[in-house]
């Protein structure tokens, strides 16, 4: 696909306005500045609370450079692109600066692309050219500039490095001589698309209702962009819209993907080929090796059999030595021998009301069981699966992971963007739903949440989970896991069958693989620790609690023996087990930890303690989660996951509990 | 506008780098208060805000207190006026 001649054309001269556009972060405030000075003006964009920024550039004459808030890509998705989106189609505006990141060339180059498609007079400044050299990047700006028909400057603004280049570069611009070929029927429609619009009002009275090429307003609206449909209303009328949306229906038919993936496609191809001759790294044999690696760690074979290893390192380290070695140290010796003797002593023999020794330090006491329980058996097992998480961040696995988890999903019938929430659910299920709002559609955020809510264990319920298992056998882990991952499949299943829709791809950048930063890793576990233990102590309290009144006033015992038909009969578990599902209602590692304790205690067999596990994985979500289920979806939603998610879990532990009893496994 | 590097964030799911106070995208969660967390503007991915940790800014000043006596050490062994 060759980059063509275009016939729009508009010629940048003094008395205009140019907007620089470009992704969050990328320095545009920075070079903003550096070309307006300090005189800048400040105001909300009609109808939103994002602030956008004017200024007179010193050193073009006459010439309003207007900042926009930060775009990842058009279609907009945001309130920042929306925002961005409708000022390119209302300002009418002289040029475009785009300021891009030298570090991600392909992600810059993606919306360059759709920048040049608008025909204006362009700009790209390539900046934190510095960060991308230290990073061993170097961008062949010149061939670049060649390839893209627009000025491609190296910019370092931090240190006013290419200012003076971009000044010159925006005097002398021109409009940009720019197209991509997209599949011919895309092509045919674009064509008629631009005809309706250069007949109607938008383009046919003098001055033009936007200086925008027509065949990019033709783009936008294939690909469906809420912003430009608006936008079209106003100036078109019904008929005419009729027809533009008959054209775009008889176009979505061609193909199984919406139109706006299609065209993304192609812009993606042709950035990746463009990307790969200007853009070189230093190919150092680090760098080789890690370049190999990385490409493995993706691949459908290679890539699975890495995440065996990863998965297999991470169950030694947190499950044998967090859960094994270390709780043993703090709970075993620490708190079972020296702390909790002594507090219980002291306590004991300074507060003469037993009631007040019992909340405080009897079986289900503040101190012996909700801090014992935080302090001693959790923390070390959250630790080091903090530790071993952030290992996975700081290496640049974990996107490697989401586009290897991608195949999986895309067989399922899922959403691609679907991935990062769940691989995100492993750290917290609760910041994970979330993250669900960057899923397009209704039933992708419906349907993430529920298997998020059902089948994706938390950090903290991970580890102790891992921890349990580490300590009977590997194959008590492989069921645990093969159960959970059966029954996500299962649910996904169904639920793309009932719920079917459209897919959209994951796009992401895979950042290079690299050996994990020491103390990267010690700074973010420190973080996540005191994050954790803020979060948990006041629950683990507050759970405690719960059931020291319930064990007062005799409702645990009762709840207990009502609890019987379904914790003895159906999951083979012994009546106390009760007090550990009550438990994880509050949060499921809560629950996980009692049965841990009662693990410690002889009182749970192998099989017990796999069935156990399997059915609190698959246990309501913790408090917070609901919450956070109910803030985002609603509190019918939140109480219908609630209401399906624990039957299921029952349901399964039973049925895995009489299998393992069928094959007498682990009795 | 003046960018600190330490309040710098490189979401670990895309590589994007960002100033999570620059992004107020939590505004309607219920947990925001007291949150340590921030979400990549570009990929949605929730990370630990290091600069909200208490616990890090006691370890970085610890660390930074023994480095700087290391390093009066380290003068002190050096200037004979010092010395004496």
């Amino acid at each position: 696909m060759e980059a063509n001649k275009v016939k729009h054309v508009k010629t940048l001269t003094a008395g205009k306005k140019i907007a620089l556009v470009g992704h969050p972060n990328v320095g545009k405030s920075v070079i903003f500045q550096k070309l307006t000075g300090q005189f800048v003006t400040i105001s909300n964009y009609p109808g939103t609370t994002l602030e956008i920024t004017h200024g007179k550039a010193h050193d073009l004459p006459d010439t309003t450079l207007i900042d926009t808030p930060g775009v990842i890509a058009f279609p907009p998705q945001s309130e920042d692109e929306r925002v961005t989106a409708q000022l390119l189609l209302d300002e009418r505006l002289d040029g475009i600066l785009q300021v891009g990141d030298a570090k991600n060339l392909r992600r810059t180059l993606l919306l360059t692309v759709q920048l040049a498609e608008m025909g204006l007079p362009m700009v790209l400044a390539l900046n934190m050219t510095d960060e991308a050299k230290d990073r061993g990047v170097t961008v062949d700006d010149k061939k670049l500039s060649g390839l893209l028909s627009l000025p491609v400057i190296a910019t370092t603004a931090i240190h006013s490095e290419g200012i003076d280049e971009l000044v010159q570069a925006l005097r002398n611009s021109k409009p940009v001589d720019f197209q991509i070929e997209y599949p011919s029927d895309i092509e045919k429609a674009l064509t008629q698309i631009c005809l309706i619009l250069e007949k109607s009002d938008i383009f046919l009275n003098e001055p033009h209702m936007t200086t925008i090429a027509p065949r990019a307003i033709a783009l936008l609206w294939l690909s469906d962009d809420s912003a430009t449909e608006s936008w079209l209303e106003k100036y078109l009328d019904d008929e005419t819209m009729g027809d533009l949306r008959n054209l775009r229906q008889s176009i979505e038919s061609n193909y199984e993907d919406p139109l706006s993936v299609i065209i993304q496609r192609t812009r993606m191809n042709f950035v990746n080929r463009i990307t790969s001759s200007t853009r070189e790294e230093a190919d150092t044999q680090g760098i080789r090796f890690s370049m190999r690696l990385g490409r493995l760690t993706t691949h459908p074979v290679w890539g699975v059999l890495i995440l065996g290893i990863v998965l297999y390192s991470m169950y030694w380290f947190v499950g044998v030595f967090g859960a094994g070695f270390l709780v043993d140290l703090l709970e075993g010796k620490l708190f079972g021998e020296i702390i909790n003797p002594w507090i219980t002593e002291r306590i004991i023999a300074l507060i003469p009301f037993p009631l007040i020794t019992e909340l405080l330090v009897g079986p289900f006491g503040l101190w012996t069981m909700g801090m014992t329980y935080a302090l001693a058996l959790i923390l070390p097992i959250v630790t080091t699966f903090f530790i071993a998480f952030g290992v996975l961040e700081d290496s640049g696995y974990l996107p490697r992971l989401a586009a290897l988890s991608n195949r999986f999903f895309k067989t399922l019938g899922l959403n691609g963007k679907a991935v990062l929430p769940m691989v995100l659910g492993l750290g917290c299920v609760t910041m994970a739903t979330l993250t669900t709002r960057i899923l397009e559609s209704k039933r992708d955020r419906l349907l993430v949440t529920l298997f998020l809510a059902l089948a994706i264990p938390c950090s903290a319920q991970l580890g102790v989970v891992m921890g349990m298992l580490a300590g009977i056998s590997l194959t008590a882990t492989l069921i645990w896991s093969g159960v959970v991952f059966l029954v996500l499949i299962v649910v996904a299943w169904l639920a793309t069958h009932l719920l079917p829709g459209e897919r959209t791809p994951l796009m992401v950048e895979l950042p290079p693989l690299r050996w994990p930063v020491i103390s990267n890793v010690g700074v973010k576990t420190l973080a996540r620790v005191e994050w954790y233990l803020k979060e948990v102590i006041p629950l683990f309290l507050l759970g405690t609690f719960i059931m020291f009144v319930l064990d007062q006033i005799g409702l645990l015992a009762i709840l207990i023996r009502a609890g019987e038909p379904v914790v003895t009969n159906w999951l083979g578990l012994p009546p106390e087990a009760s007090a550990a599902f009550l438990m994880g209602f509050i949060r499921r590692d809560f629950g996980a930890t009692g049965f841990f304790v009662m693990e410690g205690q002889g009182l749970l067999n192998a099989a017990q303690v796999v069935t156990a596990m399997v059915t609190i994985t698959l246990f309501v979500p913790c408090i917070a989660s609901v919450l956070m289920i109910a803030k985002e979806r609603g509190w019918w939603i939140a109480t219908g996951m609630v209401v399906i998610i624990f039957p299921i879990a029952i349901f399964v532990g039973g049925v895995l509990y009489h299998i393992l009893l069928f094959f007498n496994w682990g009795m | 506008m003046v960018r600190e590097e330490k309040e710098m964030i490189t979401c670990p799911m895309c590589g994007h780098q960002y100033i999570p106070k620059e992004h107020v995208g939590c505004e309607g969660c219920p947990l925001k208060k007291g949150c340590n967390f921030s979400c990549c503007p570009v990929c949605g991915y929730v990370d630990i805000d290091i600069n909200r940790s208490n616990l890090v800014k006691l370890s970085n000043k610890i660390f930074n207190q023994f480095k700087n006596k290391d390093k009066d050490q380290d003068i002190s062994a050096l200037d004979p006026e010092k010395k004496e």
